[in-house]
């Protein structure tokens, strides 16, 4: 799957750029949404093909989660035109809506059920509606793009280009439609569009498999007793195979699409450089973060410091972080392990908030920004924030019987 | 959300990770130069789900004394095979305890064999080595065993890369570099596996008792007088049949390799057939090659015709013999019976000079 994710990716500029030549009628916003849909539908059968070992039964299934899929979207591409400029439930509903779909397809066993129906066994994992996380974000923010005006309701064609704009379809990054509709570079920008994707690929197919040879599946899950010192190679060695797994197709997502002239938003910027848990999400899957600081963090906090009033601000920010984190953590995955790994962070975050008033309030201005430059300080605060990032990832990379194999193999 | 970046993908960053790649590229020579430990260590630590590698590290490691019979192929030959029966067999042919082995695990491989064998060669004689070599109807990509970066190591064997193309050097290169970071990590600190806890019977023992694709395991009753296996030869050639496709380059390479081992250690080597289930009405054995004479003469070949070891059975007995593709326990029995009168024959025809010498003093955990 990987192998035909990075293959789909890489053809899909000159899908478009041959199509542009041999089809000039046909809207640039067609030739994406075309490209981008032909280019679901292999990925889709990919992954079906190992469940069903016929290539032609994967491609049956393959066509009926398309179908599914196109219908969703052109419903709620409905509901974006009638509702979401009209406020109050309607646009609530228009937002809403993608965000109800993804809950349905993560939480309930519709995979196993669909795969059952089909005379098939197994599959209840598989991702019916591949990259449906990320689609979700990306049309519900849309919702609040269009209904603060700072885009035009888009038509049928402009918005299924944009819902299943397949560089970032499976993966990220969650684009806005103001990105995506800004005209990219075009062939100025085209060298350093395809160098990106070919560190891209360098960094996913062959630095993170590397590093993965350290990871709990590379090291730890063998069935073997291990020492101690295993455990924190394993989380440390996990961190950067996960930074070099997903920076590395957001690379070639980005490069890819900058090469078909969209626009994309960075979803990294140096993450091992944070200086804390806070700070690391405002370097790592940063749309995720801006997502939801705009969307659940912002709103959430002005209504809860209006009712319990200034005073209690700083506490009342705390429990907004608290909600964020723990909605992150489910995002991430089906299970209590992501929502400890949500806790976790939220914690840190709630931590680093009071810490820092504290230190503001017993230091002073001068005193507060003199102690965030000291190199000392910096430099603990680094290695600490890298410790505590690799640590929590324990909890993202294993579920719960795999954190129960690991610690029994410990010796 | 926030506007988009101008495009930080600067040159001094590209440089970077250019320099991060070239590092990791050169991994295999640093391990070959710098941070080489001893072989011993390199197997205990492939995943138990994969095969008995403890054990198999054990006997090439820590236990001493020859080997009368060896067992070494990918999981049909592990699952065809009932080895303490072969030992007993052998045991009564001898006077003295046999000590017959099989280093047989998943995944086919020819690299694995090769390794498994050099290691073993160096320091134990062996009477007699059985393999099985790739079967011609079942696809394989000419590449390394999947596991093969738990092995494969730069500057552990000047044979490795002699005679290989460019792309299949490339291929080993890659695994090597693949490997790197778990051989530079065996450097900086010790594994806790020990091997002496390692039950040898763990190399004889699969007692497969599945039915055939999930179905319950139906009992077989044990046939009385089963024919055997027949030797290739001029004589029998008529039985066996050589359909191709060939090896690939790099699987060839390793298999010249094997036969150039079992020659220089004056090993006697015996490829054997194993039937599959989609080969079981067949009437001749089907190899690849014919082994005796692209391996130049050094491996004999052996093998049944699959309609002759289930001859008399009906459809839904010989589908008690298998799991899948593999035999169940029912199949092992079977075709061991059939074995067992031709590897004893082998056996005793084997040249005294590499008969292993009677009376090792370890024999840890051996009947």
């Amino acid at each position: 799957m990987p192998r035909t994710l990075v293959i789909v990716i890489i053809l899909f500029p000159l899908w478009v750029h041959l199509a542009r030549v041999l089809l000039p009628r046909v809207p640039k916003a067609g030739v994406l949404a075309l490209g981008s849909l032909a280019g679901l539908f292999l990925l889709t059968s990919a992954a079906f093909q190992p469940l069903t070992g016929s290539r032609a039964s994967a491609q049956h299934l393959a066509e009926a989660c398309l179908v599914a899929y196109l219908g969703l979207a052109v419903v709620h591409w409905g509901l974006l035109r009638r509702w979401a400029q009209r406020g109050g439930w309607r646009t609530l509903a228009s937002f809403l809506f993608p965000i109800l779909v993804l809950v349905l397809v993560k939480y309930l066993p519709l995979a196993g059920l669909f795969m059952s129906r089909a005379g098939f066994k197994g599959g209840a994992g598989t991702d019916l509606l591949l990259g449906i996380s990320y689609m979700a974000f990306r049309l519900s923010y849309l919702t609040l793009e269009v209904r603060n005006g700072t885009v035009p309701p888009p038509g049928i064609v402009a918005y299924l280009a944009f819902a299943f704009f397949l560089p970032t379809l499976s993966v990220g990054p969650i684009n806005t439609y103001a990105n995506h509709c800004t005209p990219g570079e075009g062939r100025s920008g085209a060298f350093g569009h395809a160098l990106r994707v070919l560190l891209g690929a360098v960094k996913y197919l062959f630095l993170a498999v590397l590093v993965n040879q350290l990871t709990y599946t590379g090291l730890f899950l063998d069935g073997h007793p291990h020492a101690w010192v295993d455990l924190p190679i394993a989380m440390a060695s996990y961190y950067v195979y996960l930074y070099l797994n997903f920076s590395g197709y957001c690379d070639m997502a980005i490069g890819t699409a900058g090469l078909v002239g969209i626009r994309c938003a960075e979803n990294f910027d140096n993450p091992f450089a944070a200086r804390n848990v806070k700070e690391f999400w405002n370097r790592w899957h940063i749309t995720l973060s801006t997502y939801m600081r705009d969307v659940v963090f912002s709103p959430l906090s002005k209504w809860l410091v209006r009712r319990v009033g200034a005073t209690r601000a700083n506490h009342a920010t705390a429990a907004c972080i608290m909600v964020v984190f723990l909605i992150v953590g489910v995002w991430h995955g089906v299970g209590w392990n992501f929502l400890l790994f949500g806790l976790a962070h939220g914690l840190a975050v709630v931590a680093n908030h009071y810490y820092t008033l504290f230190l503001k309030k017993r230091l002073g201005r001068e005193r507060f920004l003199a102690y965030g430059k000291n190199p000392l300080v910096r430099w603990i605060a680094v290695g600490s924030t890298f410790a505590y990032i690799s640590a929590s990832l324990f909890l993202f990379a294993n579920d719960i019987p795999s954190m129960r194999s690991i610690f029994a193999l410990l010796r | 959300m926030p506007e988009p970046e101008s495009n930080p993908w600067s040159r001094s960053r590209a440089a970077g990770v250019c320099s991060l790649l070239s590092a990791c590229l050169l991994l295999p020579v640093l391990v070959a130069w710098g941070a080489k430990p001893g072989r011993e260590g390199m197997y205990r630590t492939l995943p138990v789900n994969m095969g008995p590698y403890v054990a198999i590290e054990r006997q090439i490691y820590q236990e001493q004394g020859d080997i009368d019979v060896l067992f070494l192929g990918d999981s049909f030959l592990w699952q065809a095979v009932d080895i303490p029966r072969v030992r007993d067999a052998l045991t009564g042919d001898l006077g003295r305890p046999a000590r017959v082995f099989s280093f047989s695990t998943n995944w086919a491989g020819l690299d694995r064999q090769y390794v498994l064998l050099r290691d073993l060669l160096a320091r134990r004689r062996v009477g007699m080595v059985v393999l099985d070599l790739p079967a011609p109807d079942i696809p394989m990509e000419d590449k390394p065993h999947n596991l093969s970066y738990y092995w494969l190591r730069m500057g552990d064997d000047p044979e490795l890369f002699r005679g290989l193309s460019s792309k299949d050097r490339a291929t080993v290169y890659s695994v090597m570099v693949l490997g790197a970071p778990r051989f530079l990590l065996a450097r900086l600190r010790s594994s806790p596996i020990d091997p002496k806890q390692a039950d040898p019977a763990l190399l004889s023992l699969v007692e497969n008792r599945l039915g055939y694709l999930g179905a319950p395991f139906q009992e077989e009753p044990v046939r009385e007088s089963p024919g055997t296996v027949i030797r290739f030869s001029p004589k029998s050639q008529g039985d066996f049949r050589f359909t191709g496709p060939a090896l690939g380059p790099l699987q060839r390479h390793f298999a010249v390799l094997i036969a150039g081992l079992l020659g220089r250690y004056g090993v006697r080597g015996v490829i054997l057939h194993v039937p599959r289930y989609s080969e079981r009405h067949g009437t001749m054995v089907d190899e690849r090659e014919c082994w005796p004479k692209a391996l130049d003469g050094r491996l004999e070949l052996m093998g049944i015709p699959p309609a002759r070891l289930f001859q008399g059975l009906s459809e839904d007995q010989i589908q008690h013999h298998f799991y899948n593709e593999h035999f169940n326990a029912n199949g092992k029995r079977l075709f061991t019976q059939f074995l067992l009168p031709a590897l004893r024959t082998l056996h005793a025809e084997t040249p005294p000079e590499s008969l292993p010498l009677a009376g090792n003093p370890a024999d840890v955990g051996l009947p």
